[in-house]
């Protein structure tokens, strides 16, 4: 089971110094992101992920030391579950 | 030639009759109307502006009669028509002049989508304009007032359009509306200034409206560059202190205050990134007006566009 951004969307977004404004098509929202989430999604634009999968490429993107670590784990999982109800990715 | 061509019998006999077909901005407004309160408004409040040809185009089709039901003879009322259709409810006939100053607003804000609309004051000054976005009771348009009386141009003082297609703003100068305190404090601050009749007891309170400088409406084809978002806030006994606003929140906050930002799809979201892009956003609170106009005069554009990161379809 993976993550993916939720098919037949189209995301536009800009971005200034650390916040991002995505515009979801799909949904007509427009949603203000900080850095980890709008990672989340430059990351699944890319390839579908496992959530560890994606742990761990987050914790590239954002240079995170410990990617076993239970608190950034569990911070991610709890991200995926925010931008799957917003409608930006989806389980496949 | 301009309705202060028509002397007050000419002008009410012609709104009575074949209707006055009244150029305010880039729009064409066809107005009838048999209330003597409403010929006064625009007799004194659009002597300035252009009539345009009679029977030409009009984008909008707007009359303001009496009902004429039994209450005409105890509390009579005043009835905005649009395209011979009731849009709202009848007011007291007392408020027929503002009922027609909101009428307008909702003509334009509810019709015109080549245009980002956001609810807002605009004022330009050296070819850059300020947009001022904020909910009623912030003291939006009481700044508007002073600043258009303190040098700045009047574009509006309630909706900013945004022209879709190169973000320029379109100026749409009309009689500034302002309400309770708001009409002394300005009247005070500008003793020249003209003013409608004060109206009490109207869903807003006590409402008044203050005409646009002549300059404005003169220069009201002039499409113009924006240069800053301020977010306004009146606030008793407040230092002046303008703030800056990172560019994502003000994103956001202009949609909020956007009339039809949803309705435009990705093109509300191009439109909106090229406007906060273009601008330095600032929250602005303050309780002087003096204080307000000397902060607002010292304003500078932005030397080049933020670089922003801006992709399509992920």
């Amino acid at each position: 089971m993976e993550w993916r951004l939720t098919s037949s969307q189209a995301i536009s977004y800009c971005s200034w110094d650390d916040e991002w404004v995505f515009y979801n098509n799909l949904s007509g929202d427009t949603h203000l992101l900080g850095s980890v989430a709008a990672q989340v999604l430059l990351e699944l634009r890319q390839s579908s992920l496992n959530a560890l999968l994606l742990t761990e490429a987050l914790a590239r993107r954002l240079q995170a030391e410990n990617v076993t670590d239970k608190e950034f784990s569990f911070q991610i999982d709890h991200l995926l579950n925010e931008l799957n109800t917003l409608g930006l990715i989806e389980f496949s | 030639m301009n309705v202060s061509a028509l002397t007050p019998s000419e002008l009410k006999l012609r709104l009575k009759t074949a209707g006055i077909y009244l150029q305010t901005g880039s729009f064409t407004t066809h107005l009838k109307t048999t209330i003597p309160s409403v010929a006064e408004g625009i007799g004194l409040l659009y002597a300035d502006y252009p009539l345009v040809e009679q029977d030409c185009f009009a984008d909008f089709h707007i009359s303001l009669t009496r009902p004429r039901n039994l209450r005409r003879w105890f509390k009579p009322q005043a009835l905005f028509l649009f395209d011979g259709n009731t849009i709202f409810k009848p007011l007291p006939l007392d408020q027929a002049f503002p009922m027609l100053e909101w009428g307008l607003n909702w003509c334009v804000s509810t019709h015109v989508n080549h245009c980002l609309m956001i609810h807002a004051a605009v004022v330009e000054k050296g070819g850059f304009a300020a947009i001022m976005p904020a909910p009623p009771g912030s003291g939006k348009s009481t700044l508007c007032a002073a600043l258009v009386n303190r040098g700045w141009r009047l574009l509006s003082d309630e909706l900013a359009l945004i022209r879709v297609s190169d973000g320029k703003l379109i100026p749409l100068p009309r009689p500034v509306s302002l309400k309770n305190e708001s009409i002394e404090i300005i009247r005070r601050y500008e003793p020249n200034a003209i003013f409608s009749r004060k109206v009490a007891d109207t869903i807003k309170g006590t409402v008044a409206h203050m005409k646009a400088p002549a300059d404005s409406i003169a220069r009201a084809a002039e499409a113009v560059q924006l240069a800053w978002v301020i977010f306004p806030k009146y606030q008793a006994g407040a230092t002046a202190c303008l703030e800056t606003l990172p560019q994502s929140r003000a994103f956001m906050r202009v949609a909020d205050n956007s009339f039809n930002y949803s309705l435009l799809g990705l093109q509300g979201f191009k439109a909106m990134t090229n406007l906060i892009d273009a601008s330095l956003c600032y929250d602005f609170t303050y309780s002087k007006l003096d204080d307000a106009i000397e902060i607002f005069g010292a304003l500078k554009p932005q030397a080049s566009h933020n670089n922003h990161t801006y992709a399509n379809e992920l």
